[in-house]
């Protein structure tokens, strides 16, 4: 067995050749440039959402935490125990911020890493 | 434009750039699905899927191999995807159908071949058909045809040996029984 055409193998190349297949469609190429073209898009109009939809996200957090930190330290002149549940609270909220936040963030960079040029 | 300034283009932005990478490449690709699914019409959809994979893919293609070699091995592998969810391949062709193909050599003698080349190539296994189209149309050696298929060397070099002999076999008029 050998990797080389053989003389006795030209016959079988240029009969190949002579019928090599071709896509019949004409439109093939404007076909995949669209389907191209309407998957761009999508992804241009998921990612804008995702985006809003984080900034939306953000700001929440952002109300949520100052919400409780005011509270806290107005009862923190108060009495003790209060205080506690509303710190734990806090916690709680700011790990369910942190991770809702990464998950956003891998969401995005997955999206936008599929092409690198999808602003 | 060469190969590397459409994918450069395309990276950048210029989408269209990826069209001449299409018409490049669109009839082997087409070639390639057809020798494994044996459907032209399947085919082409297999084509179309391939490159829009490969558009989406292009920016992990990293150069070490030619952008023929890394879009065919896209083909090859989707095409036997939907092979295996198809999980039938039906020799297309038979005794009664047939045109006679009359092959001049250098020589200047005359060979005959009984059975049309796209029956032939029909009836052979997706393998086989796959291994001669990219030996033969593509010019590709048995390294080339490995990394595009993922067989090693011997496996391929068996294949293409038995793909031979079955395909003169088919084109002479004999039964592969």
């Amino acid at each position: 067995m050998t990797d080389e055409l053989l003389p006795s193998d030209e016959d079988i190349r240029a009969l190949m050749q002579k019928n090599g297949r071709k896509i019949s469609s004409p439109h093939f190429e404007n076909a995949v440039m669209n389907k191209i073209k309407n998957e761009e898009d999508f992804r241009t109009e998921v990612l804008k959402g995702l985006k809003i939809s984080f900034y939306f996200f953000i700001t929440a957090l952002m109300i949520g935490i100052a919400y409780f930190l005011w509270t806290i330290f107005s009862q923190l002149s108060h009495d003790f125990l209060s205080p506690v549940f509303l710190i734990i609270g806090l916690f709680i909220f700011l790990v369910v911020g942190m991770v809702n936040t990464d998950n956003y963030h891998r969401v995005i960079s997955t999206f936008s890493s599929t092409k690198s040029f999808v602003r | 434009m060469t190969d590397d300034e459409c994918i450069k283009n395309t990276l950048s932005g210029d989408t269209d750039a990826f069209r001449h990478i299409i018409r490049s490449y669109s009839d082997m690709s087409f070639s390639l699905a057809v020798s494994i699914v044996k459907d032209p019409q399947h085919a082409e959809d297999i084509c179309q899927n391939s490159f829009i994979k490969a558009f989406n893919g292009l920016s992990t293609f990293k150069g070490k191999s030619k952008l023929s070699t890394w879009l065919y091995r896209i083909v090859v592998n989707e095409s036997f995807r939907y092979q295996k969810k198809q999980s039938n391949w039906k020799a297309h062709g038979n005794g009664d159908n047939y045109e006679q193909i009359v092959q001049t050599n250098d020589s200047g003698t005359v060979s005959d071949y009984k059975f049309d080349i796209h029956d032939a190539l029909a009836s052979l296994s997706p393998n086989e058909s796959l291994a001669l189209t990219l030996f033969y149309l593509e010019e590709n050696n048995i390294k080339e045809v490995s990394e595009i298929t993922g067989w090693t060397s011997s496996n391929t070099k068996v294949i293409m040996h038995r793909a031979r002999k079955n395909l003169r076999k088919l084109l002479n008029g004999e039964s592969l029984q």
